[in-house]
């Protein structure tokens, strides 16, 4: 883990070493949140580089290497938000990762559960699906969320309320439905 | 198990599935030393994004201003070139009945770089910067909606944008003067926007706005004429991959799309169907093309509003499409005989002939674009770059233009001639968000 130290003084090779460490560090965990909010292998990745290269554009401006991953985070997410404000491109579920992961689900949950659940995440909005992911997937709570997108808290509760609302509301359709067939 | 543990427990599960490629790392590791000789993926994005900034800069070169100051000079951005490709057809069978009755080639392009939207003519001249997101907040850029392929932008001198305004969650769909710089709003929404789609007669008079829960007619001047009820039955206005609206040529008549709410995609197994609504009506109504589902997608209406073209997706899912035909009243419902899985580029304007791309194309690999006479069925294809999208014909229905990119992922645009014997223009925008063009007329002896 590169501390503040790394990043005091260095110049040259030393801030791009530094930058290239904890870029292969975030590496993962920045892949998997970019996807699981965009929804699509080809986005994440371009999401992940174009975040990666603005972090390099502004690397001067973190000036402690502990606050990388909040601040390359909000990068991050502001990458993603825009890709999905701006390129509104809309994706076709992948149905088969979904079948594939049925004979592994020891529980039993069923396929139509899972394309219910990413059918309507899909049709959030780029702020309700953020907040989503970070609440429900990295555990973040509300002030964290809060921190990490920019926004008051009280916008924070308000975007997962809606957003759960919607979620629940499709869900319970989706599922009312199967039960009417 | 309620709402949040579901979601819980699905974003575990999907997290799981998500691995980033070993070459992302690769590439990521290079940016550093992207200065150096050796441009791996990431390091040409970055050069594409360092690119893109000075392209906007450049854009000045003692014309452009920026937010009201003067930019320094850079180097030349836009298009750089036209040029004529030698690349050999692979078509079969040449339209008859269609002769070529001029010499339409792209005249203006537009397209974004930063959060404004350029234009400049198809030689590079006279680029000019025509949205101002510094003065008004607003983000401008590529409007996809939808649809495939993109709806046509360009209505003589004006051209539609979407803006996005972050500080209050804001979408403003403005038609921007060309000449001027002037914009009417045609439509804003805050807040919650899963679905847009758009569509613009051809003459770009009135404007059909679709999202998820509303379909409105909006006139040029931004005034709404009319709004359509969902048909009973149906929860919801489109489908989210595809195209929903279409116009005839008179734009007198639009196909539009409903649903259920479990049909939202391409291939959902919900209920879905295509209606055609008069929008001369006194109360335009949507009126269904079939009693029964039309089992299709992206219906598209015939210039003279009597027909409709779809794609059909195969049992098995997509891709594999194959186009189908119907007449408005329900009759004569049949599959062309395109010589591969198919979607609609878009019809001639004419009406005797569709544009069509090869559906399912293999990363890498050429991709086969055609035109077939849907009285006959002959057709021609030629073989593109992979990934080519349609994107219009001229006015003449003598030529038509797709788009693909270059290898640093910018916009190509490439024009061919309705029997696509051969490529007649290469044009490089020069940038990756590419908005549309419009064609110009350049006589025989020029």
């Amino acid at each position: 883990m590169l501390g503040e130290r790394a990043l005091e003084g260095s110049e040259g090779a030393d801030r791009a070493a530094a930058f290239e460490a904890l870029a292969r560090q975030s590496l993962d965990s920045s892949y998997r949140l970019a996807a699981l909010i965009l929804r699509d292998a080809t986005e994440a990745q371009d999401a992940v580089h174009d975040a990666f290269v603005q972090a390099w554009q502004k690397w001067s401006s973190l000036r402690d290497a502990d606050r990388f991953d909040a601040w390359f985070g909000r990068i991050l997410l502001n990458v993603c938000r825009d890709r999905l404000r701006r390129g509104r491109r809309w994706q076709v579920v992948d149905i088969s990762a979904a079948l594939d992961h049925r004979d592994a689900d020891e529980q039993g949950r069923r396929v139509d559960d899972r394309l219910a659940i990413e059918r309507s995440f899909r049709h959030l909005s780029a702020d309700h699906r953020i907040v989503i992911v970070l609440r429900f997937y990295l555990d973040l709570s509300v002030d964290e969320i809060a921190e990490r997108v920019g926004v008051p808290s009280g916008t924070v509760k308000s975007r997962l309320h809606v957003a759960l609302r919607q979620v629940g509301g499709d869900l319970a359709l989706a599922f009312d439905e199967e039960g009417d067939e | 198990m309620n709402t949040q543990q579901a979601l819980k427990v699905w974003l575990k599960d999907e997290s799981l599935r998500w691995t980033p490629p070993p070459a992302l790392l690769v590439d990521v590791i290079a940016i550093p030393h992207a200065r150096g000789t050796s441009l791996s993926r990431t390091a040409r994005v970055f050069f594409v994004a360092a690119a893109a900034a000075a392209l906007t800069l450049a854009f000045a070169a003692g014309v452009i201003f920026v937010g009201g100051r003067s930019v320094n000079p850079g180097p030349t951005p836009g298009p750089t070139s036209i040029a004529t490709s030698p690349a050999s057809p692979s078509g079969t069978v040449k339209p008859a009945s269609l002769v070529p009755s001029g010499q339409y080639r792209p005249g203006q392009v537009a397209f974004v770089i930063g959060d404004d939207v350029f234009v400049a003519n198809a030689d590079g001249s006279d680029q000019r910067r025509i949205t101002n997101s510094a003065a008004t907040g607003f983000s401008f850029g590529l409007f996809e909606g939808p649809n495939y392929p993109n709806p046509s932008t360009w209505f003589g001198d004006r051209i539609l944008v979407l803006g996005w305004r972050q500080a209050d969650d804001t979408d403003s769909l403005q038609l921007i003067n060309l000449a001027g710089g002037t914009s009417i709003e045609l439509a804003r929404f805050t807040g919650l926007l899963s679905y847009l789609d758009v569509a613009a007669t051809p003459d770009g008079s009135m404007f059909a706005v679709e999202t998820d829960e509303s379909l409105s007619f909006i006139s040029d001047h931004g005034s709404v004429s009319a709004t359509v009820e969902l048909p009973d039955g149906y929860d919801r206005w489109g489908v989210t991959d595809v195209s929903s609206l279409s116009w005839s040529t008179d734009g007198g008549l639009l196909s539009v799309t409903a649903c259920t709410a479990r049909c939202q995609k391409r291939g959902d197994p919900g209920l879905e169907n295509t209606f055609v609504v008069d929008v001369r009506a006194t109360i335009p109504k949507p009126i269904p093309v079939s009693v029964d589902r039309l089992p299709g997608w992206n219906a598209q209406i015939s210039p003279d509003g009597q027909r409709l073209a779809y794609e059909v997706v195969p049992e098995q899912g997509w891709p594999g499409s194959r186009i189908w035909l119907i007449n408005r009243d329900g009759s004569n419902a049949h599959q062309l005989d395109t010589p591969a899985a198919s979607r609609i580029g878009g019809w001639s304007p004419d009406g005797a002939h569709l544009a069509f791309v090869e559906d399912s194309q293999t990363a890498g690999l050429p991709a086969t674009v055609g035109v077939i006479d849907v009285d006959t069925g002959s057709y021609s294809t030629y073989q593109l770059d992979p990934e080519a999208t349609f994107e219009d014909w001229s006015p003449d229905g003598g030529d038509l233009s797709f788009v693909t990119s270059t290898s640093d992922n910018l916009v190509r645009l490439m024009t061919l001639p309705n029997d696509l014997q051969s490529t007649t223009g290469v044009l490089d925008v020069g940038a990756t968000q590419f908005l549309g063009a419009s064609w110009q007329w350049v006589a025989n002896d020029n």
